[in-house]
């Protein structure tokens, strides 16, 4: 569909045959995205009026496509859809029709039309000590990075591979394989992590660029704290059985039947920071933990390094069992105390991995 | 270690949720109880009250209140019983426009249940609003305006 540049997301909807009624729908469902309060939507509406679309380059480089998969597979046609209408996704070697030398022409016109206002999305990371292991057109990722970072407007890095180096920095990490954050310096990087990252999450960083022009409020990883500000311990639907420090063992055991805490059993989620136990996975249907299984913490750096799957939260960082137990009993209070050590084990990129390898 | 190898019965529920997973009507919500437990978050009641304060509110100041219920982290299940706790009233009505989204009241007036569901049939979004009327049911102005030219335009000799 060919799309006037100057238009805005309501005359894009309006053109669509899309009633006020739609409109406000659409709005709606927009400020839940970016877990605004309903009483936004308002202010979500009167932004959307004046948004004009954005131009985006989405560059893949050491990946599994597990992202995109992710993204375009949400769940059919749905509302989130609409933001790539809304968006001008002008290079995506996956996603587009073109390829070959038409699709990297398209990519230097949406560079040249676009220079400092486009948004540069990146999934995979990047093989520093080997560049050649991964050449996009005989352009090595690292060189295509600089290039198309130097133009753009933002970075946002798509997957915890782009943010903090992911499966392909793995013990005995091959290719070199780093971060986006290590070459990208003097631009606002976003980082979206997830294996994969929850489409939400995605989405919820271009409708909040889209809609007000600015990006959203960052951690110290660079993460959007409306998405990523708390734990899925804090968020658990099974948080009150940690409480009350009633967990499974192992998982077919009764308390396992009986949905209680999956910590014994390796869960991360006290020291993972996600959406997944509010938003959920497969339009709502179940996560990880409903499903039974603790969450892997795939969200946070080195999660594949990190201890294990299986085995619980290392005992000198948690304060064993006994103390767990105790400080349940504490009821409330450990939800606190729960809160406050995961915040002290947040873990800076590659620094636990290296620590651990000494 | 704890992860032992998953017990016959429990492979044979996993079995029936894989199978169905994929399939038109869903997951089999008896095998998924089994597997995920029944659970309490303690958040249903939590909800309740606030529709209640959010109800004294409106009544004493004319202050309305609208929740997000998929912001909300709620276990299995936990959805559908705050929707059967808040009931269904008189009144319901319907629109179309990408998607199908539905209004319904509740058994306590002045409490709505929107529900708005994407092009696919999916529940997109799903708030409760407690206010004297919904303003999704309200004509917007631009579409009546429209309408207007509309009915102008029809009306022309």
């Amino acid at each position: 569909m060919l799309v006037d540049p100057r238009a805005t997301v309501a005359d894009m909807l309006r053109a669509r045959g899309i009633s006020r009624r739609g409109f406000m729908k659409f709005c709606a469902t927009t400020a839940s995205l970016m877990a605004l309060a309903p009483s936004m939507t308002p202010k979500v509406a009167e932004a959307l009026q004046k948004a004009r679309r954005t131009s985006v380059i989405w560059l893949p480089f050491q990946e599994c496509t597990g992202c995109k998969e992710s993204l375009t597979r949400a769940g059919g046609p749905t509302l989130e859809n609409l933001i790539f209408d809304a968006i001008s996704l002008d290079y995506s070697e996956t996603l587009m029709a073109a390829a070959g030398h038409q699709a990297e022409e398209a990519m230097k016109n949406a560079i040249r039309e676009n220079w400092g206002n486009y948004l540069l999305l990146v999934d995979g990371s990047l093989p520093v000590d080997v560049p050649e292991y991964s050449v996009i057109g005989g352009v090595s990722n690292l060189e295509m990075l600089k290039e198309v970072a130097a133009g753009a407007k933002a970075v946002v890095a798509i997957g915890t591979c782009s943010a903090f180096g992911g499966l392909p920095a793995a013990r005995p990490n091959p290719t070199g394989a780093r971060p986006i954050s290590d070459v990208v310096k003097d631009k606002p990087l976003i980082n979206v992590p997830g294996c994969p990252p929850m489409p939400i999450a995605i989405t919820s960083v271009l409708v909040h660029y889209l809609t007000f022009g600015t990006l959203p409020e960052l951690d110290h990883l660079n993460r959007p704290k409306s998405f990523f500000g708390q734990t899925i311990h804090d968020r658990c639907y099974r948080r009150p059985f940690y409480e009350r420090g009633q967990f499974a063992e192992s998982f077919d055991d009764e308390g396992a039947k009986a949905g209680w805490c999956l910590f014994k059993v390796g869960c991360k989620g006290p020291t993972t920071y996600n959406g997944c136990a509010t938003y959920k996975w497969n339009l709502g249907a179940s996560w990880p933990v409903e499903s039974g299984h603790g969450c892997l913490g795939c969200s946070e750096p080195n999660f594949w390094d990190w201890q294990g799957f299986y085995n619980p939260l290392s005992t000198t960082q948690w304060g064993g069992y006994a103390q767990i137990g105790a400080a349940a009993a504490a009821g409330a209070a450990a939800g606190a105390v729960a809160a406050l050590a995961a915040r002290r084990k947040q873990r800076p990129v590659g620094q636990d991995v290296q620590e651990e390898g000494k | 270690m704890p992860f032992e190898a998953l017990d016959p019965r429990d492979a044979g529920r996993l079995e029936a949720l894989t199978a169905t997973a994929s399939g038109a009507h869903g997951p089999d919500p008896e095998a998924c109880e089994s597997v995920r437990g029944r659970v309490d978050s303690g958040n249903v009641p939590l909800l309740l009250n606030e529709v209640r304060y959010a109800l004294e509110r409106l009544l004493d100041d004319g202050t309305t209140h609208a929740i997000d219920v998929r912001a909300i982290p709620l276990g299995p299940g936990e959805e559908d019983r705050l929707l059967d706790a808040l009931g269904r009233g008189e009144l319901r009505a319907e629109f179309d426009s990408l998607g199908r989204s539905e209004v319904q009241e509740c058994a306590y007036p002045g409490v709505w249940c929107v529900t708005h569901y994407n092009e696919a049939g999916h529940v997109a979004g799903r708030f409760l609003e407690v206010t004297f009327t919904p303003a999704l049911l309200a004509s917007p102005p631009e579409d009546v305006r429209t309408g207007l030219e509309r009915l102008a335009a029809e009306l022309a000799p």
